[in-house]
């Protein structure tokens, strides 16, 4: 992992994004929606204006169910 | 962000309300607002007997959660559906239910497919005419079935389901596309009892669903994390990632959509009849008693026929 990276992790993938950015950008980045998708960082949901730091692990939960 | 109320960090922004909230004033806020739609459509009161369709979900166990902490009179009801029975997903949902009911010293009532009809889900889908290649239909009928027949039998006042704002958005517009108007007059929070049929009530019709699955994580509520491996690729999802794509350009599509519905059926936009075509038949199956379109058995056992 490099200094400036953010662990991303949905439905046991993970993804890398940089540090520095806001979640909601980050989710942008990798195609997903806020709307459908909470961010768990440290055990606290964080809300997506939320800046990412160095070395951050998010842990994502999408909330979207159907059937 | 910082929480509206009290300036403390935010865990959850809605932009549609313009609200963020931190945890504490979020698990106030939720609450708050499920009695404030409870009191609004005229739900149920605390003297009520009420049935919760658990599946161990997030929307569901949130919901009996909200019903437990306003006090209400709400039991559970589990329909183990014998769902993937390799990874056991319907055992594991069941095992959520059960501990969250245990941990609260709540009654939860739990029916098995396979054990009251011989059958799973899965099983009757691969057999039946309705079933091909749509479990999903097989399984919606069953529980229509079983949570009425019990809410009927058992003397509740009310059967709750935890449809969400997303699940009912979902739902009209699916319908809107087809233009099925008597489908459209029968999405209310609130269908009445009528002769055969339950009353049905939605309390959490007005929630997003991010917002159910914010509050379910906060309460720290253990609840089955995966998809039903049926619904993936369901029309259903679809529609709903369609609508939150739009939500995400315009904050506040999803609750305008359903709002100005609920006005236009107050305003009679839609056909008045709000009763099942069972209802209107008159007639009962021969087999279960409940309501039927047409000939001797209703759709659920003439499943057991074909």
């Amino acid at each position: 992992m490099s200094d400036n990276s953010v662990t991303i992790i949905l439905k046991n993938k993970t993804y890398q994004v940089n540090s520095g950015i806001p979640l909601h950008k980050a989710l942008r980045f990798l195609n997903l929606n806020t709307n459908t998708h909470l961010a768990v960082r440290d055990g606290m949901l964080i809300t997506e204006d939320e800046m990412l730091k160095n070395g951050d692990r998010i842990e994502l939960i999408a909330v979207i169910s159907g059937g | 962000m910082r929480c509206r109320k009290c300036g403390e960090k935010a865990v959850i922004n809605m932009r549609q309300h313009r609200l963020a909230l931190c945890k504490e004033h979020f698990l106030e806020w939720l609450p708050e607002q499920t009695e404030r739609f409870i009191r609004k459509y005229d739900m149920f009161s605390h003297t009520d007997r009420l049935l919760v369709a658990v599946s161990g979900g997030k929307d569901s166990l949130a919901l009996w959660d909200v019903l437990w902490k306003l006090d209400y009179q709400a039991d559970g009801l589990y329909v183990h559906l014998g769902i993937d029975q390799e990874t056991g997903y319907s055992d594991r949902s069941e095992d959520y239910a059960r501990k969250f009911a245990l941990e609260r010293n709540l009654k939860l009532l739990v029916v098995n497919v396979q054990e009251q009809f011989g059958e799973s889900i899965p099983q009757i889908a691969a057999r039946s005419r309705r079933g091909q290649g749509k479990v999903c239909s097989v399984c919606g009928l069953a529980k229509r079935h079983i949570f009425n027949q019990t809410a009927q039998a058992q003397g509740y006042s009310a059967l709750l389901t935890a449809h969400n704002l997303d699940d009912e958005a979902a739902f009209l517009l699916s319908n809107t596309l087809d233009w099925s108007l008597p489908r459209l007059a029968r999405g209310f929070a609130v269908l009445p009892a009528a002769p055969g049929f339950a009353r049905k009530v939605k309390p959490f019709c007005r929630f997003y669903e991010r917002e159910t699955a914010a509050y379910a994580i906060l309460r720290e509520i253990a609840y089955v994390p995966d998809e039903c491996p049926y619904a993936i690729g369901s029309k259903q999802l679809f529609f709903k990632e369609d609508l939150n794509r739009w939500e995400d350009e315009m904050p506040g599509t999803k609750l305008r959509f359903y709002l100005n519905y609920l006005a236009a059926l107050d305003e009679g936009v839609f056909p008045e009849r709000q009763e099942e075509d069972e209802v209107l038949s008159g007639k009962l199956c021969s087999r279960c008693g409940q309501p039927t379109t047409a000939g001797e058995l209703c759709a659920f056992c003439r499943m057991f026929e074909e």
